[in-house]
């Protein structure tokens, strides 16, 4: 990628970048290109509570890296610090831009969150670049956004449909047959589940869902590594006189579903739990998508909790693996609601996932729906946009439970949930949970000191 | 903690409210016809059926469901008006574990208007207990059943109700029993749900089992997809 300088230039580093491969080389090389022309570095106005938020979690080579580049430019007095509301808000940068076309400028960021925040700015210049670092620069490019085809057979003619409620033994090639306890079962939208020999439970699906499709995604999900004992991951599949009919998975004990502790005001659980439970809850989903797994239908009745560090995800057969799409939705956990239809054809893409992630992740730290209208009392799930929690706390006069925990999150935490609601601006699970990490051992080390 | 603030608040503190047993609620009112005429049976090619008796039933299946069921218990805040001679309260907003057995029984005139307008003041004043206590709740849902024609003046609250529903304040689901209701009349509460006629014991059994999926999913839209079907 070449680089236009001029007389005066811009370039804004967002942190990761320093903790790239060799990006102290790339600096020298740049400085010596300059030769002399005017150069500010731009960064985060919060750069020094990153460090401090790197070194409270241990992160201490990270931590004195950015702080090593961050002395240097002090001492070269290249440095200025701008307000990006935590990589959500470009507008402070976008009007030094806008009031100085003559200026050229560099933005430098990993994070396609923090690229699509800057584009979204639409800032009309032809000396700006937008860049990421991997032992080169490498532009950032817009791809279109649609979901990719999902693997669909118009007629299904390889499946002969069993009727679930007439049998009473399944066959699993690797447990063999498997009894089915019809005294008790649970009814979910794709099929019945059973509980059968060593806490295992049989998921049977309905006709419809007793397809080719379904056949060969458990034969891929059967073929993923999932070493994680919080993801409920098909054991094996099963049939019945040789028709497909359904998948094995391990039954968890003694856990509550999400939703029922929802509705229940988290009985048991104080608000620190919530968070530490928030905290896993993420790791689970990150963990999947750092294997390309969408879950697809997130929602609160598909996540179990034994406690706040046993946080399980249950029903992974309708998950979104390689092409095999998760045909399922809730209108109440989707931003734009597709038909089922639709879901069979088209993939989600990863951008999908976040409305559901921060809409639980709001539920359990505020106990709300985000698109609660605090004036009407109700929960207006057909406009979800209408998040009326405010950044300016300022705002608040009445100080009601809600708006107590509101106020009670990190600041980057509430900035995070008021950009994706108001204005879609993704924060990735890597900063959140980063930020929540510590939040978590702030609040231990205020314990341990006696604090509230 | 968050610095930027002095707000102190207990972190390592209980979680739950005072006196309240759920954050959330779904207000579901079911308005019903107990006129003379629903003692009367209804005929159609699946056989006949006496309506009060399928009435009574299928609610009595309905409040067994919602108690059963782990989140429609908790969730769902239940009122039954009843109008049959006199419009009767039977039970206003409340769990369903606090409703005490009853039965419907058919005789008199069919005060429909009187009935409407009387669940939509308890909506109201329901709705303002919800907000006074930060209780968030779902769209409330209304069942109104009639199998005759209204005796009294039911413009207003028919003006009322379907204000409400266009105002996306209430969801309201009309329907007629048997062959002698109007249709006309139900459909001036219901601005964009037709009324659905039910005339035998599937179409009770039917229309009670998605409502009671209503309860333990409020944003499920299957009963919307049913009232749409013949359309």
């Amino acid at each position: 990628m070449d680089l236009k300088f001029g007389t005066n230039n811009i370039i804004f580093i967002e942190e990761s970048c320093f903790l790239a491969d060799e990006f102290n080389q790339f600096l020298i090389s740049l400085f010596k290109k300059l030769d002399g022309r005017n150069l500010t570095i731009c960064v985060d106005q919060n750069i020094d509570k990153t460090i401090d938020n790197y070194k409270l979690t241990l992160n201490d080579r990270d931590a004195y890296t950015i702080e090593g580049f961050i002395d240097i430019f002090e001492h070269l007095e290249i440095i200025q610090k701008i307000d990006t509301r935590g990589y959500l808000d470009f507008n402070d940068l976008g009007n030094i831009i806008r009031n100085n076309k003559l200026l050229n400028v560099l933005i430098l960021t990993q994070k396609e969150s923090v690229y699509k925040s800057f584009k979204k700015l639409e800032l009309d210049s032809e000396n700006l670049a937008l860049a990421r670092f991997n032992k080169e620069l490498i532009e950032w490019i817009t791809y279109p956004k649609v979901g990719n085809d999902a693997f669909f057979i118009e007629k299904d003619i390889y499946i002969n449909k069993v009727d679930i409620d007439n049998i009473d033994y399944v066959f699993s090639p690797k447990y063999g047959h498997l009894k089915l306890d019809k005294r008790i079962h649970f009814k979910g939208g794709e099929g019945i589940l059973y509980k059968t020999y060593n806490n295992q439970l049989c998921k049977l699906y309905y006709d419809e869902h007793q397809t080719y499709v379904n056949y060969k995604k458990i034969e891929q999900m059967l073929e993923i590594d999932i070493n994680n004992p919080f993801i409920n991951w098909p054991k094996d599949y099963l049939f019945y006189k040789n028709d497909f009919v359904g998948y094995l998975m391990d039954e968890i004990k003694g856990a509550s579903s999400l939703d029922v502790l929802r509705i229940n005001m988290f009985e048991g659980y104080n608000i620190f739990d919530l968070y530490v439970l928030s905290y896993n809850l993420l790791l689970n989903i990150d963990y999947l998508h750092n294997k390309n797994i969408l879950v697809g239908d997130l929602k609160l009745d598909n996540i179990l909790v034994k406690s706040p560090v046993e946080v399980y995800l249950i029903d992974c057969g309708s998950y979104q693996i390689k092409d095999f799409s998760c045909d399922v939705c809730h209108p109440e956990y989707t931003k734009k609601v597709y038909t089922s239809e639709e879901l069979k054809k088209k993939l989600r893409t990863i951008e999908d996932e976040y409305y559901p992630i921060n809409k639980i992740i709001f539920e359990l730290l505020i106990g709300k729906n985000p698109n609660y209208n605090r004036d009407l009392g109700e929960v207006d799930i057909e406009n979800k946009n209408n998040f009326t929690f405010p950044l300016d706390l300022s705002q608040i006069k009445t100080y009601t439970r809600d708006l107590v925990l509101w106020i009670g999150l990190s600041e980057r935490m509430r900035e995070f949930f008021y950009y994706y609601f108001k204005e879609n601006k993704i924060t990735y699970l890597s900063e959140w949970l980063n930020e929540l990490e510590v939040y978590i051992e702030n609040a231990k080390a205020k314990k341990r000191n006696g604090e509230r | 903690m968050n610095t930027n603030n002095d707000f102190n608040f207990d972190l390592f503190g209980d979680y739950k409210l005072p006196d309240l047993d759920s954050s959330l609620k779904l207000p579901l009112c079911l308005v019903l016809d107990q006129s003379g005429s629903m003692a009367e049976r209804t005929r159609s090619s699946n056989g006949s059926i006496v309506k009060i008796d399928e009435l009574n039933s299928n609610v009595e299946k309905l409040i067994n469901y919602i108690k059963h069921d782990p989140k429609a218990s908790k969730i769902c805040d239940l009122c039954i008006i009843a109008f049959g001679g006199r419009v009767q309260v039977v039970t206003n907003y409340n769990r369903v574990d606090q409703i005490r057995p009853f039965k419907l029984v058919a005789g008199g005139s069919t005060p429909l208007g009187e009935a409407v307008g009387l669940a939509i003041d308890l909506l109201n004043k329901r709705r303002q207990y919800y907000r006074d206590n930060g209780i968030e709740h779902y769209k409330p849902l209304m069942l109104l059943m009639s199998d005759g024609e209204p005796t009294d003046r039911y413009d207003t609250s028919a003006r009322i109700c379907s204000e409400k529903v266009s105002g996306k304040e209430l969801k309201i689901y009309p329907v007629g029993i048997g062959n002698n209701y109007r249709e006309d009349i139900l459909k001036e509460f219901s601005p964009y749900v037709n009324p659905k006629r039910i005339t035998d014991m599937a179409g009770f059994m039917k229309l009670f089992e998605l409502l009671s999926r209503s309860t333990s999913n409020p944003t499920d839209d299957s009963i919307d997809k049913w009232f749409n079907e013949d359309i």
